[in-house]
């Protein structure tokens, strides 16, 4: 495997870290609130990260707490991040990479990381995994935004209609489906039926981009991340 | 609703497509009427956290030197949604917030943004009202009344939101 900085087109220089993030770490308050949500946001894709590099589901779910509470806190990890020196996601991935193999290194012989291996798989690629799991909780936190935001905008219908468009096949259109969605929403007609679906395409759209601009940049940046995401989940499950 | 987000098991395939649609530029999309984009900014800016730093003018209040800086920073993570709607935010934040408002909307290019910053700036002072018995305004008592019975009558305004003009306009019909 190569460094995680290797494979990656996701991070490269000169992108910023979060700004209202990197402003919110150097309050003392503001610095808990911030850990807690990094916490939340990138437990799930640590895990899923030292997964694919072969640790089994205990070890890994140990690494991740050692991480945070060793390097996040014990050693203000974040605080010692340089923006200008790529994403805040890349360089939370090199850390990681960098604590498991410092402590793979150190519990050698006693245990090494071939022994504690569960799987290997040529599809399990670390960074892919982490990706997967960042890019799944983005998608659930937009969904969630949109569905607050119908639920105080009077638009249930919407959001029911967008679910019931979202969740049938691709293959399965035309105008059959849409008069069915009509009927179980009591929605008027068919191009108004369309006009929400679009509304809500719009909103989603939206929020979504507005999550990621802190993360990638510029609207070129949010582009390069979508595709990015595009290609991690057609690919597959990140390991079987 | 029947079928809660934290319960969507969303395929690759139906990730794949949500992406895609973000990924398109929308020209396809059809136009928005007003209210539709005012409700749509409105919601777009009381997801935004309030900046930690204001412009000058933001910088001039009176009870700044009255409030230490930690009890400001203490609620800058968080949205204006949950600012506004928090009977527990302190007023002094609250009037960062009617400021803030009031330098967008000086700001503002078109007549809905003008009406969305004006939204704020009056949920602001509907909040430091309601939950504070604060009057952060010199609109006269009846003149408040009205504008805050109006807003939480305009259909873009979210039903939060609406609730929050709507209790205060009866609690400042009420004299307080």
């Amino acid at each position: 495997m190569g460094r995680p900085d290797d494979h990656t087109k996701m991070g490269g220089e000169g992108r910023g870290f979060p700004p209202t993030q990197w402003t919110r770490i150097l309050s003392g308050q503001e610095r808990e609130t911030f850990l807690a949500e990094l916490y939340q946001a990138y437990w799930k894709p640590i895990y899923c990260y030292l997964r694919a590099m072969g640790f089994g589901n205990e070890h890994a779910k140990d690494l991740v707490q050692g991480f945070f509470s060793d390097k996040v806190l014990g050693e203000e990890l974040v605080q010692r991040a340089d923006p200008e020196r790529g994403r805040f996601r890349s360089f939370l991935l090199r850390a990681v990479h960098n604590y498991a193999i410092s402590l793979q290194r150190t519990q050698k012989p006693q245990q090494s990381l071939d022994e504690t291996r569960e799987f290997s798989s040529p599809q399990a690629d670390p960074e892919t995994a982490f990706d997967r799991a960042w890019a799944d909780r983005l998608l659930q936190e937009v969904l969630k935004e949109l569905e607050l935001e119908c639920s105080t905008r009077g638009k249930l219908a919407h959001w029911c209609l967008f679910q019931d468009w979202l969740l049938n096949p691709d293959g399965d259109d035309g105008k059959e489906r849409i008069s069915a969605l009509c009927r179980r929403h009591g929605i008027p007609d068919a191009p108004t039926a369309y006009h929400m679906v679009e509304n809500l395409k719009r909103r989603f759209r939206a929020i979504l981009r507005e999550h990621l601009i802190p993360q990638a940049g510029t609207a070129e940046e949010v582009e390069d991340e979508l595709r990015r995401f595009i290609e991690v989940f057609s690919r597959g499950p990140a390991r079987r | 609703m029947s079928k809660k987000t934290d319960n969507l098991k969303l395929t690759d395939q139906q990730k794949t497509r949500l992406l895609h649609i973000a990924l398109s530029p929308g020209v396809a999309d059809a136009p928005a009427n007003e209210d539709e984009m005012r409700g749509d900014l409105l919601c777009d800016i009381l997801r935004q956290p309030l900046p930690a730093e204001l412009p000058e003018r933001a910088a001039s209040f009176p009870d700044r030197v009255a409030k230490p800086c930690s009890t400001f920073l203490a609620m800058a993570g968080r949205t204006l949604r949950e600012l506004l709607l928090d009977p527990k935010t302190d007023v002094f934040v609250l009037h960062r917030i009617k400021e803030y408002a009031k330098m967008l909307g000086t700001k503002a290019e078109s007549e809905v943004e003008k009406d969305v910053f004006l939204a704020v700036y009056f949920a602001a002072i509907a909040a430091a009202g309601l939950f504070h018995s604060r009057q952060i305004t010199e609109h006269s008592a009846t003149n408040l009344d009205r504008f805050l019975a109006s807003f939480a009558r305009l259909p873009w305004i979210p039903s939060d939101l609406a609730g929050l003009f709507a209790d205060a306009a009866r609690n400042q019909g009420k004299g307080v």
